[in-house]
């Protein structure tokens, strides 16, 4: 507990100082990996002004968020301006604060089923369990990684909404686990409202639900009817406040119809910059369901895991969503520690970790020298995102991959021989 | 034969009976700027009192073409400006007729008048094939709707800002072919009067070319019981007189126009000449002087004549105009910040109430929460009146009009930052890297006179370009990072894990690791 403190006071004491360094913050609020159309302080500050001249946040192009957070943050920047980064600050420190409870009740439930199920385990194969030591420290290096994470710190430093998203979704995760229903919808309703691909992550909340509950129980359809109930709340909310069904849904719009082709860190802003107007729906359609089809065929697959499966699905939607930033993949990355017993069974871990750190600095630099310096052109900060896009395919297939394989080897031993023979195997994704 | 001549002379006498209620005045002003520019003001009217509808009336000194355009079009007040070069207000004063770079057509519809905004559509078009000029290229992107910079300036039924509709491209440029249709709608062409020195190609070699085009509604008298329409056209040129090296300083109309002034139109009821004199110069043939300025009735001439200026002393440097109002706008900014500053200077011995209007097109993203004005002295001013349309994506740009008050003697800076946006492959024009046009920015002031309105520079701005070379290439690469991930995943929810034996791999690259791997492991003790 004390290690947490720690961590929390140092994160915070970081935030603070380099919050007071006005340029630094400056200039990364403007970096495109950092704040997009969507997510940006200084479009939702022009759109207070707007709102000020015709009423309604949304008019005009400016800002692209949802109604109730630009009501929020209005309120809270006219009561005093320091208390905006102090909100940002606290929503990384309360989102460490329920990563860390959600790793130690994770753990904590995987070795109880790990212990259970003793008598199916192969022999020989005690180096590679879970064990108590990973108990200890792993909810406290997941917690240091979200708050020490540079992406975490830029988005936090930078204002950027995605503050908010992180938040919601760590809440989210740590009450999956402990069975309220009410609760965990509550802020996964919070999270799709501003942004819409989390309602895939429904799925794994009624997985979940179903593993983790005792026989009596167990509903799995709780969740979904409180989701809807929370979510059309916050949609009357926000209609009560703007009073026009097309501006609080313009949000949503924005996201699905992708209009703006600003450049950022994701897939779409190239592709649809270069396309011809002919094919622009039919693109528009396979991205979008690029993007939101993937939760079927892995929950059917991950039905067992869904605590895996939510892993996979944050992974995807933070790499394939419309306007992706740095911030989104923080909560992701945080999360790797929790299959760090399985690790043994990543393919080339540093090379796709070294390509992830290389392409994060890479991005900055093309940008530099395509928008400031001329000397470079759109080509090269294209290639350095899509570098980055697929550094994130790779890390996230990897660790399912390693979790699965972990499974098929506690069963089967560490070493592996087909029946009878000698000879030396190895293990194959077959149909 | 003799038949004919009668027949002729009735006619004629008929057709001159009925259209004796339209009229023709043609003017010419000219004034010396400094010692080195010469500005030469032409203004051709015509006005029309008609009482039916046009379609049943006959066209005589009104050109149909304008009469056509503006009943198809229900159009009760039109204004079209072409203009190329820069006036100088700081050095040349105020010009008669003040006009934007660029092209400009602002228009008033008539009450009532339905599908606005198609209508508007129309008539650019038919403007721009009436020109022969780009003007079909103002679409939704640069139009507006100002509320208080352009108010009527005729008689019209109804002032609601939504009939008004103003689109300027900078971009046009005036080429001789724009003329020949402008000089086509005067009664006499340009064989007679003012417009016969209207020379193409010496009006290419000016510093300042604008052409006009004005329609409207007048009232008869005070009361308004009656209104007549009028069509005023004008060209606005600034020559250098130093063009002329070998009579440097003298100049005269021929060495300008290359042409002589033929006498007036003889369909023109007034037709004259109005010089300014400069305070050294001497001007022949001698004039009568009129409210200190020459005059010369053009009725008068029997043959072409030429007016030639000589100087006694030689010319001073010019000193500049201290003009009333005064703007200059520059664009700042670095990398993707990109601002617009503009220095507004009042040198009136009061305070002046200005209306300032900037139209800024939808990919330059303009932060409103970054308007800053300032006076020279570093207080902050606040405009009396202040509306910001914002842009929406590929629509109607951001529409900023502010009432301000100008301190006297003072000069006040008025900065706004704006985001460089980023547009499709296809919206990009041909020449991209040309960069964008931002329109002048207009102030308006209200003035015993009329109406005076003073423009700002066309700003140029550059936007970061895609690679045009690369569209296959993008798709082929994403749709490959795309495939990546469907393809993994596909793997990993559609198959199981097997123990299969370690065979030996069957590619080329595989056997020549395992040959490597195998060398080594032999080495090895």
């Amino acid at each position: 507990m004390t290690n947490l403190f720690v961590i929390i006071s140092c994160g915070v004491l970081l935030r603070t100082w380099l919050l007071q360094l006005k340029d630094l913050t400056k200039w990364i609020s403007k970096r495109p990996e950092v704040s997009t159309p969507q997510t940006s302080w200084s479009r939702l500050v022009e759109g207070f002004v707007i709102s000020k001249q015709t009423g309604n946040v949304h008019s005009g192009d400016s800002y692209h968020g949802s109604t109730l957070l630009s009501a929020f943050l209005f309120h809270l920047q006219a009561l005093s301006p320091l208390l905006v980064p102090a909100v940002f600050i606290a929503c990384d420190v309360i989102a460490a604060i329920s990563l860390h409870n959600f790793a130690k009740k994770f753990l904590q439930k995987e070795l109880d089923d790990q212990n259970s199920h003793k008598s199916k385990l192969s022999k020989g194969v005690d180096s590679i369990l879970l064990k108590l030591h990973h108990l200890e420290n792993v909810p406290t290096l997941v917690a240091l990684i979200y708050l020490f994470n540079p992406f975490t710190i830029v988005t936090c430093i930078s204002q950027s909404s995605v503050a908010f998203n992180n938040l919601f979704l760590a809440l989210y995760v740590a009450h999956l686990m402990s069975g309220s229903s009410i609760a965990t919808t509550l802020f996964l309703a919070l999270s799709t409202y501003e942004t819409f691909y989390p309602v895939q992550l429904i799925i794994v909340a009624m997985l979940c639900q179903h593993k983790y509950q005792k026989e009596g129980n167990r509903n799995a359809a709780k969740p979904l009817f409180c989701f809807i109930f929370w979510l059309l709340i916050l949609f009357l909310v926000s209609y009560l406040r703007e009073g026009s069904l097309e501006s609080i849904f313009s949000h949503y719009k924005f996201i699905l119809t992708v209009p703006d082709q600003t450049p950022n860190i994701g897939i779409f802003w190239y592709f649809f910059t270069e396309i011809f107007n002919h094919f622009q729906t039919f693109f528009l359609f396979v991205f979008q369901i690029n993007a939101l089809f993937f939760f079927v065929p892995l929950s059917i697959k991950l039905r067992s895991h869904p605590i895996c499966l939510m892993f996979i699905l944050t992974c995807i939607i933070s790499t394939f969503k419309s306007y992706p930033c740095v911030g989104d993949a923080t909560l992701w990355i945080s999360m790797l520690p929790l299959w760090s017993h399985t690790f043994k069974y990543q393919r080339q871990p540093l090379i796709v970790t070294v390509m992830l750190l290389t392409t994060t600095i890479l991005c900055p630099v093309m940008w530099h020298m395509w928008i400031v310096a001329h000397s470079a052109n759109a080509n090269f900060y294209f290639a350095a995102s899509l570098a980055y896009t697929t550094s994130h395919i790779f890390i996230m297939t990897n660790t399912v991959m390693a979790y699965l394989k972990w499974h098929y080897h506690i069963r089967k031993g560490v070493r592996l021989n087909l029946d009878g023979s000698t000879e030396k195997a190895v293990l194959r994704l077959m149909n | 034969m003799q038949f004919n001549i009668l027949l002729f002379i009735v006619v004629s006498t008929v057709s001159a009976s009925i259209s004796s209620n339209d009229s023709f005045h043609e003017s010419l002003n000219i004034r010396v700027l400094g010692n080195e520019q010469v500005y030469s003001f032409f203004n051709f009217t015509t006005n029309w009192n008609f009482e039916n509808e046009f379609n049943k009336i006959h066209y005589n000194l009104f050109p149909r073409a304008i009469g056509q355009i503006v009943q198809k079009y229900e159009i009760a007040e039109l204004h079209f400006t072409m203009t190329q070069g820069l006036w100088r207000y700081q050095l040349w004063g105020f010009p008669e007729a003040s006009a934007p770079t660029g092209a400009q057509v602002w228009v008033w519809f008539k009450k009532g008048t339905t599908n606005i905004d198609d209508k508007w559509k129309g008539f650019t078009n038919a403007l721009s094939g009436m020109f022969c000029a780009s003007l079909n290229l103002i679409n939704h992107e640069v139009t507006v709707s100002p509320q208080v910079s352009f108010r009527p300036t005729g008689v019209v039924e109804s002032a609601d800002n939504s009939l008004l509709r103003h689109g300027g491209l900078s971009r046009e440029n005036l080429c001789t072919e724009n003329l020949t249709p402008w000089m086509k709608l005067l009664p006499c062409g340009s064989k007679h009067g003012p417009a016969s020195l209207l020379n193409p190609s010496s009006l290419q070699h000016s510093r300042y070319l604008s052409i006009g085009l004005h329609y409207n509604s007048l009232c008869h008298d005070v009361t308004c019981g009656s209104t007549y329409v009028q069509l005023q056209q004008h060209i606005s040129v600034v020559h250098d007189i130093r063009t002329t090296l070998d009579q440097y300083p003298n100049f005269s109309l021929a060495s300008i126009f290359d042409r002589p002034l033929h006498p007036s139109c003889p369909l023109a009821t007034t037709s004259h000449t109005h010089i300014a004199p400069p305070p050294d110069a001497d001007i022949t043939p001698t004039m009568e002087t009129r409210d200190q300025l020459k005059y010369l009735n053009l009725r008068n001439l029997n043959s072409p004549t030429n007016i030639k200026f000589t100087w006694r002393l030689l010319p001073r440097l010019p000193t500049p105009q201290t003009m009333g109002i005064g703007s200059h706008c520059y664009i700042t900014g670095l990398g993707q910040d990109g601002g617009i500053t503009c220095l507004l200077t009042n040198n009136e011995h009061s305070n002046v109430s200005i209306i300032f209007l900037q139209v800024i097109p939808w990919y330059l993203r303009a932060q409103i929460h970054t308007l800053t004005i300032k006076t020279n002295t570093g207080s902050n001013i606040e405009p009396t009146w202040f509306s910001f349309t914002p842009a929406h994506i590929r629509g109607s740009p951001h529409t900023l009009e502010m009432v301000l008050s100008l301190p006297r003697e003072s000069r006040v800076t008025l900065s706004l930052w704006f985001d460089r946006g980023f547009m499709t492959w296809v919206t990009h024009p041909p020449d991209a890297n040309h960069g964008f046009y931002i329109q002048p920015s207009i102030i308006t002031t209200p003035t015993p006179h009329g109406v005076v309105r003073v423009y700002g520079e066309a700003l140029l701005v550059n936007i970061p370009v895609p690679d045009f070379s690369m569209p296959y290439n993008v798709i082929c690469l994403v749709c490959t990072v795309l495939a990546i991930a469907f393809g993994s995943l596909h793997n990993l929810s559609t198959r199981k894990f097997e123990i299969v034996p370690k065979s030996s791999p069957n590619n080329l690259f595989g056997k020549f690791v395992s040959v490597f791997k195998n060398i080594f492991k032999k080495s090895s003790p």
